[in-house]
């Protein structure tokens, strides 16, 4: 009897104990979503592969690994060595150490991007997709900015390009001037990565939806006459570029997945560039060089009260081209601009304002000093002035559909 | 007869051992536990000349803590304009100038003007009457009739402006409280899948409102989230969902209108949540403040740790630090105060004199940090072209005081 009554104490205790420690929280279960994987992302037949130069850049470059407990930035170097591609830790990591994974993985001639994801996928790295004035870089995610799952999402592979979700919600509104009627829509986030060959200078912010439909077959296609249906073009800074797309929800017998959205974002890739170096712009003025039937001239590099330069440049418009069109290329492009300094400076830069007037264009782009690593750095008096001005001015660019196919998504 | 007295049963030993062994067994479970979340031991590292270089820019000062500071005192509604107004035919354009003129309000109809003979003559036109109608439910009344929408222009906040014939930002059902006026605007809830498990998706479910005040109010700010006292589905679940950290910051977009703010209320939204939310009851939180005071601290990259206040406004200088050619002063305010809400309004807090009494230039700011209640935030200035600082300038509101605007809402939707 007595022993029993021990018994009883203990189990009361330690009920009581775990009953003070709460309800367990289900661990979070992260799984690798389904990619849809196509090395051409557009068809032989199709116009923009016609020429060669085209063709080359619109394939998917293909890569062969074997990495055996490899960890992931040894991984990313291996890519980087087999492509020629820069791959870096966004701001060197903020200064932080990196803590990715590691990765075994087998990868025989697979698109460029598919070999990204794997190591992505399984050494816990994210890609950082804001964009850079170092337009040519792929960047990883800095292991402290969180996102380690993100390339874990559904994604769509096609060519030198991948498409990957970042952000699904139903949102449902009842406006209260109007409350009889619930306003129901799906919004889709997606994030698209070009190779460095194929990056687009222009892109549309909202990607055209040619397919969706939901696993009990309802048509999720947005109404064309739908006013948040916009196709106007954004400039681009660097190998990523985002796009939201916004789907109907079915009014009667909604499926909790989405089989399919198929589609393409409309985007301007320049496919051809030439250099124009400007030696020693603290001193130079008012220098033009022709590019085609396009001229540009160098106005002045000046040194700011912060210690940040400013360049100023004017892009004149062609003998028979459109005085819109003109505006809006001269004004949506962001050119590669790079300024260096004989102390391995590199700088971050971004557009900073100008003005137009129909014939010509006057844009301004700030610079800030970064350390050798990349990382932006104070103003310091003892950095040394800027020696060389590099502007990449498009030689061929071309208008391309980037395709995308991104299939059994949750319908929440 | 002789008593007998019960005898103690004598304690088992086995008992004893049995508590004493319990006893033991939890002090060796807490200190186990103790030994596992214990904070470390501070270390000495003695570094080199450049590994002290190096660790001194990397060094990441500990969280900041300030005392907790009382509730900021209740302000007194200043009452609402009474407007009282008799007008044949007249479109709704030339009785909100005339109710605007009644109460001294600054418009810009600019965007409303009936200009043109066709204009005037296609106009709608009312008969308006009101006797002692409050400013705002006079002038919604009015936005109602003629399809117009308040709104504040971005470089002219103060000013009340209207634009026309947008179905989306139809007025929908009010409250006139004092000098202000609720407007209920819409019920949102929103699903987010998660992308890469099972979890099911989170939900969020959000009452957007808009609280107009009578620029006589004059307000220092208007917090976009509001308090709630009861928030009901049908079902009888509590929707209220507690306040986050972040829930009521803003940073950007330049200065805000001080005479309408969106106004949110931050709802859960509960896998079994109903089909309607029963009542919604809770108040708007308007900030007014008296005249602003300047606190001038000499020498301040020798500072640390130097507390201002006034009129209950408190504020920390963590210290002044130089790198390169720029100076970062660090501060910390109390976390609930409307003074410490919006990134334009901290940055506009200090000021650095050089010794020529030249004002720095700001190069920058950053927000966030420190253990509530203090939150802490940085001005970034740049030292080029400057001589070394003399002065730090702190200015901060007096007399800042809160107007609560209580409304209360009955059987609104649900939507999923």
């Amino acid at each position: 009897m007595r022993t029993t009554r021990y018994l009883a104490a203990t189990a009361i205790v330690l009920l009581a104990g775990s009953a003070f420690a709460g309800t367990p929280r289900p661990p979070q279960v992260v799984t690798t979503q389904r990619a849809v994987v196509a090395p051409e992302a557009f068809k032989p037949s199709d116009p923009v592969m016609q020429s060669p130069q085209a063709a080359k850049a619109l394939s998917a470059t293909l890569v062969s690994a074997k990495f055996e407990n490899t960890p992931a930035l040894d991984a990313f170097a291996e890519l980087a060595k087999k492509t020629g591609y820069t791959i870096e830790v966004y701001d060197n990591g903020g200064g932080n150490t990196t803590k990715y994974g590691r990765v075994t993985a087998t990868i025989n001639n697979q698109p460029f991007w598919l070999a990204m994801r794997e190591i992505c996928a399984r050494a816990n790295v994210g890609l950082y997709y804001y964009g850079d004035s170092e337009a040519d870089k792929i960047q990883l995610m800095p292991s402290n900015y969180g996102q380690q799952h993100a390339m874990k999402a559904a994604v769509s592979i096609q060519g030198p390009y991948m498409t990957v979700i970042s952000n699904l919600d139903r949102v449902n509104n009842v406006n209260m001037a109007a409350p009889e009627k619930t306003d129901r829509s799906v919004n889709l986030q997606v994030y698209t990565f070009a190779e460095p060959k194929a990056r687009p200078t222009q892109y549309a912010y909202q990607p055209t939806v040619d397919e969706a439909v939901d696993e009990n077959g309802n048509s999720m296609v947005p109404d064309a006459s739908d006013p948040q249906q916009q196709r106007n073009m954004q400039s681009s800074r660097g190998v990523s570029f985002y796009g939201n797309v916004r789907l109907r929800y079915p009014t009667t017998n909604p499926g909790k997945r989405i089989a399919r959205v198929r589609g393409h974002i409309d985007a301007k890739v320049q496919l051809g560039s030439e250099p124009w170096e400007i030696a020693d712009p603290l001193k130079a003025t008012d220098q033009s060089k022709t590019f085609g039937d396009k001229k540009v001239t160098f106005k002045k590099l000046t040194k700011n009260g912060d210690g940040r330069y400013t360049a100023e440049f004017a892009f004149y418009r062609g003998e028979n081209e459109d005085q819109q069109a003109f505006q809006q290329n001269a004004f949506q492009t962001e050119p590669v601009i790079k300024l260096s300094d004989a102390g391995d400076g590199r700088y971050q830069s971004w557009s900073s304002g100008g003005h137009s007037d129909g014939k010509q264009v006057t844009r301004q782009f700030t610079f800030n000093r970064r350390d050798s690593s990349g990382r932006r750095v104070a103003v310091s008096a003892d950095a040394p002035e800027p020696n060389k001005l590099v502007l990449e001015v498009p030689t061929d660019v071309k208008d391309v559909a980037i395709p995308f196919e991104l299939v059994d998504l949750p319908l929440p | 007869m002789a008593v007998i007295e019960m005898q103690k049963e004598p304690r088992s030993i086995k008992s004893v051992l049995f508590v004493a062994a319990l006893i033991v067994g939890f002090l060796v479970l807490g200190g186990a536990i103790y030994w596992l979340i214990k904070p470390a031991k501070p270390r000495t590292i003695t570094l080199t000349g450049a590994q002290a270089k190096q660790a001194t820019a990397n060094f990441v000062p500990p969280a900041t803590t300030l005392p907790w500071m009382p509730p900021i005192p209740q302000a007194q509604d200043p009452g609402p304009t009474l407007i009282s107004l008799d007008l044949k035919q007249a479109t709704p354009r030339q009785a909100i100038a005339e109710v605007a003129s009644r109460a001294k309000v600054d418009l810009n109809l600019q965007n409303i003007a009936e200009q043109g003979f066709l204009a005037q003559l296609t106009a709608q036109r009312f008969d308006i009457a009101y006797k002692n109608e409050t400013f705002w439910s006079a002038v919604i009344d009015l936005c109602r009739k003629g399809k117009l929408t308040p709104y504040a222009d971005w470089n002219a906040p103060n000013r009340i402006a209207f634009s026309q014939g947008n179905a989306d930002s139809a007025l929908g059902p009010s409250v006139a409280v004092g000098s202000c006026v609720v407007v209920l605007e819409n019920v949102t809830s929103r699903f987010t899948a998660n992308l890469t498990g099972p979890r099911p998706a989170s939900r969020d479910l959000r009452v957007g409102l808009k609280l107009f005040v009578e620029p006589k109010v004059s307000p220092y700010r208007i917090s976009t989230i509001a308090n709630l006292d009861v928030a009901n589905d049908e079902r009888g679940n509590n929707l209220i969902r507690p306040r986050g950290q972040w829930d009521d910051r803003n940073g950007g977009g330049g200065p805000q209108s001080t005479w309408m703010r969106d106004v949110e209320c931050l709802l859960l939204c509960p896998e079994n949540a109903g089909e309607r939310i029963t009542r919604l009851k809770g108040y708007c939180s308007v900030a007014v403040a008296g005249p602003p005071r300047t606190e001038k601290i000499e020498a301040p990259l020798d500072k640390k740790g130097v507390d201002i206040k006034f009129d209950g406004t408190f504020v920390r200088l963590l210290e002044v630090r130089k790198t390169g050619e720029e100076y970062y002063v660090r501060m910390a305010g109390d976390i609930s105060s409307p003074v410490f809400k919006e990134y334009e309004r901290m940055q506009n807090v200090v000021k650095l004199i050089d010794t020529n009494g030249k004002e720095f230039q700001r190069s920058g700011g950053s927000y966030g940090g420190g253990r509530p209640p203090a939150f802490e935030f940085g001005v970034q200035f740049s030292g080029a072209g400057m001589s070394e600082p003399k002065e730090l300038h702190v200015t901060l509101p007096t007399a800042v005081r809160e107007l609560r605007v209580p409304f209360e809402f009955t059987e609104l939707p649900l939507p999923h």
